[in-house]
């Protein structure tokens, strides 16, 4: 597989992050982030707890707001944008969460097609046999009129992939996706992640799954101190870490001998 | 003056009163004290009364009444009288002020005060319906009736005497005091005129014979005269009938033309109202137990239940009056209860609204105020006002003024249980709408409000039993509701026992219905989230 670098030569980057800060109080969360992502990028983000990950992929989609800096999203700054347009924009960055967030009180159908249908334009019916669609290619169509908390985790996972998918998104954020999975679920989902990227998804998944990483991924971070201290293609980043505390994590993590 | 008024609240809650007899004679103190230690034995203090063993205090002048027990009706001629007599004599405590001369009646029988003031007929019938009772030789004072007009409307006031002149002349007045005071003859003068606008009298009918219920109806010697007066006046007449504290800010506020409610001409409420001529020149009586009090309540405990049900409630279709009232508890209950709901939802998304996206800051900022005004003041006080100041000037109904205090009251608590409710959805449900592209309202509407409802849904169904409980107050604006049923019955038959269970055990009944499908909600929303 080839680096993003040279996949995305001469091509506009999808995200591009420049100078990115957000502190809570004395607590300096992100330190000058900067970074882009490009077309059929799968960023894995590594890094160990309380040191930036999820607050750095949560400022990108706003729910998070960062106090510097800027987000360009096909070159425009998402936190210039006024809140109409950041309501259009955003849901071309879909987000699936570790906790799901499924909507509790919705069935798995309504769950997928309540967006499309309420801000994406398309009409009940029309929202509704997209969803089907996309629940019958992950296998869940059977499930369409469960509520989720008859669901399985693994199951509640793939319905939260799915909803964000019906939104068409460019780039898919995932924030630690099967770090609340009981551990006979989680390849479920992974499996699921690793069909979206060899299709040719977007993605960037903050995961503790080295493996994951390891074989799916086209670029890793490691996130350390507020900042992104390495931005490697995996084979560099976990055969021959460029970095100390890099190479203590991977040790650590049982990623190296 | 506070003292007395926590003596009547206690003596309205009925236990408490058992004990207030006791610690005035030494020999039955030792024995009420053991009963402390046994709530069964309360339980029949309060039935037979424990004052009932003790020499009934029979003064023979007005200044003997001090160290007797005194009952008046609050507000009352007698009550002023009594006042400053026992303020005078040092025995300020020893005055209870019940809300109807009968509720004082009653008291007395039951032994817990030992005289009644009251005026000189209502005496009179009391004693003809008690034969236990005795009038004392020495009247209290003389006082004169006459009827009552703002101080606004001389006009009103001038019509008003200029027909009480003309029935006199007609000899109204002399026939009607022959039918009603001295029970001779059967004259009753009925009402011709059923048009004309509408003439308001506020009354209270608890003080035969000059305005009693008989039969559902108002009537007695007052009642009679406004009729013929408002007849001669061309207009229709139209009673409301109210607690006799009432009557008076009634006129004076507007909500009624006139009122004619055995009132006494005094330099206090002259400040008030305009007294038109002289109806009733009378005297104040004294009323105590006769010697056979015992022998007498011997009888009464011997009287069949099935007897004393048929005077409660069947007996002229007393019954009635716990029927309408349960209509118009349910009425006023049902309908704030919704108002309640639905002011409450509006309050809340507000408050959440402002915590949870911030804006809205005005609006929460009077939510805020709204909430904590209403949860700091009592229900009772914020009823008054609604019909004492903020519907002063208009003409609604009773069952709305009700409606729109117990709603607007219903409204704050609701508020913070359905915000309860919306804080605990979960923060992600938000995070994901927002991930969706959908906008704040859309993520209130389609997410969090349909999942804060079912959360609260079973604490809103306590809030409507409350609700249903505290629409038992609206007595005080004279609306004939459950509550107010019961004492109505009760001032006709002068008995506690029978009214007051019926009223308690139909709200137990109603309460425990709702109670059991608030539990069915709950186990039903609980499965659903299995």
């Amino acid at each position: 597989m080839t680096s993003a670098e040279e996949q995305g030569k001469g091509a506009e980057p999808l995200l591009e992050v420049q100078d990115l800060c957000r502190r809570y109080g004395e607590h300096v969360i992100l330190d000058h982030v900067s970074f882009r992502i490009m077309p059929g990028d799968v960023v894995a983000v590594i890094g160990p707890s309380g040191c930036g990950k999820s607050t750095l992929i949560r400022s990108l989609n706003l729910l998070e707001r960062a106090e510097s800096g800027r987000i360009l999203f096909h070159g425009r700054d998402l936190l210039t944008l006024s809140s109409r347009e950041a309501a259009a924009t955003i849901p071309r960055i879909g987000m699936v969460f570790q906790q799901f967030n499924l909507f509790d009180n919705m069935t798995v159908l309504r769950n997928v097609a309540l967006a499309p249908e309420i801000s994406g334009g398309l009409t009940r019916s029309q929202a509704e046999e997209k969803a089907m669609m996309l629940l019958e290619r992950v296998g869940l169509a059977g499930r369409a009129g469960a509520y989720p908390s008859h669901l399985s985790g693994g199951q509640k996972q793939r319905v939260a992939i799915v909803r964000s998918l019906a939104m068409d998104p460019e780039i898919i954020l995932f924030d630690e996706p099967t770090s609340a999975l009981d551990p006979e679920m989680v390849q479920e989902v992974l499996a699921l992640m690793r069909d979206l990227a060899q299709g040719g998804l977007t993605m960037m998944v903050v995961t503790h799954e080295m493996r994951f990483a390891r074989n799916v991924s086209t670029r890793a971070m490691f996130v350390c101190d507020g900042g992104i201290r390495v931005d490697e293609p995996p084979e560099r980043f976990f055969e021959d870490p460029p970095d100390p505390r890099l190479r203590e994590f991977l040790t650590t993590a049982g990623m190296r001998g | 003056m506070f003292l007395n008024a926590a003596r009547t609240a206690l003596g309205a809650a009925g236990m408490g009163a058992g004990s207030v007899p006791c610690f005035y004679k030494e020999p039955v103190f030792r024995e009420c004290r053991l009963f402390t230690l046994l709530p069964l034995l309360w339980a029949l203090i309060f039935f037979c009364g424990c004052g009932q063993a003790r020499d009934p205090c029979q003064p023979s002048s007005v200044e003997e009444i001090a160290g007797c027990r005194v009952g008046v009706q609050v507000g009352s001629t007698a009550d002023q009288g009594a006042t400053a007599l026992l303020d005078r004599l040092g025995y300020a405590d020893m005055l209870e002020r019940f809300n109807s001369s009968p509720d004082a009646v009653t008291a007395m029988k039951q032994g817990k005060i030992d005289l009644v003031i009251v005026d000189h007929q209502p005496a009179l019938e009391f004693l003809r319906k008690n034969p236990d009772l005795v009038i004392l030789d020495f009247p209290f004072a003389q006082e004169t009736f006459a009827g009552a007009v703002a101080l606004e409307r001389p006009d009103l006031l001038a019509e008003i005497n200029q027909a009480l002149i003309r029935a006199e002349e007609m000899g109204i007045p002399e026939k009607l005091r022959q039918t009603f005071v001295e029970h001779q003859g059967d004259y009753h003068y009925v009402q011709k005129n059923q048009g004309g606008a509408p003439l308001v009298m506020a009354t209270n009918a608890q003080f035969p014979p000059y305005e009693y219920f008989e039969g559902g109806q108002v009537t007695g010697y007052e009642v009679e005269l406004a009729r013929a007066v408002a007849d001669l006046m061309g207009r229709q007449l139209r009673i409301e009938e109210m607690e006799f504290d009432a009557v008076i800010s009634a006129v004076a506020a507007g909500k009624a033309d006139f009122a004619f409610a055995g009132l006494s001409v005094t330099e206090d409420r002259q400040k008030s109202v305009n007294f038109t001529r002289p109806l009733v020149t009378t005297r104040i009586s004294v009323l105590a137990r006769s010697g056979m009090a015992a022998a007498s309540a011997g009888e009464e405990a011997e009287r069949s239940l099935s007897q004393r049900f048929h005077d409660n409630f069947i007996e002229q279709d007393r019954w009635l009056f716990i029927a309408r009232g349960l209509g118009i508890t349910l009425l006023v209950a049902f309908l704030s209860t919704l108002c309640g709901f639905a002011g409450g939802f509006v309050l809340a998304v507000i408050r959440s609204w402002h915590d949870r996206n911030g804006g809205l800051a005005v609006p929460n900022f009077l939510a805020v105020i709204y909430i904590n005004v209403i949860r700091g003041t009592p229900v009772m006080i914020q009823l008054l006002i609604i019909y004492y100041l903020i519907f002063a000037a208009v003409d609604v109904s009773k069952i709305l003024v009700a409606v729109a205090a117990f709603g607007l009251n219903s409204a704050a608590y609701s508020a913070e249980i359905i915000r309860g409710g919306i804080m605990a959805v979960d923060r992600g449900q938000f995070e994901a709408g927002r991930t969706l592209g959908l906008s704040p309202f859309q993520i209130y509407r389609h997410i969090v409000l349909p999942q804060a409802v079912k959360k609260v849904l079973p604490a809103l169904g306590n809030e409507s039993i409350s609700l249903l409980k505290e629409t038992s107050i609206s007595g005080y604006i004279g609306l004939a509701d459950l509550t107010r049923g019961g004492v109505i019955i009760r001032s006709i038959t002068y008995e506690a026992f029978m009214p007051l269970m019926a009223v308690a055990l139909i709200y137990l009944i109603l309460i425990g219905l709702m109670s059991f499908g608030v539990s069915r909600l709950e186990r039903r929303l609980r499965r659903d989230e299995r």
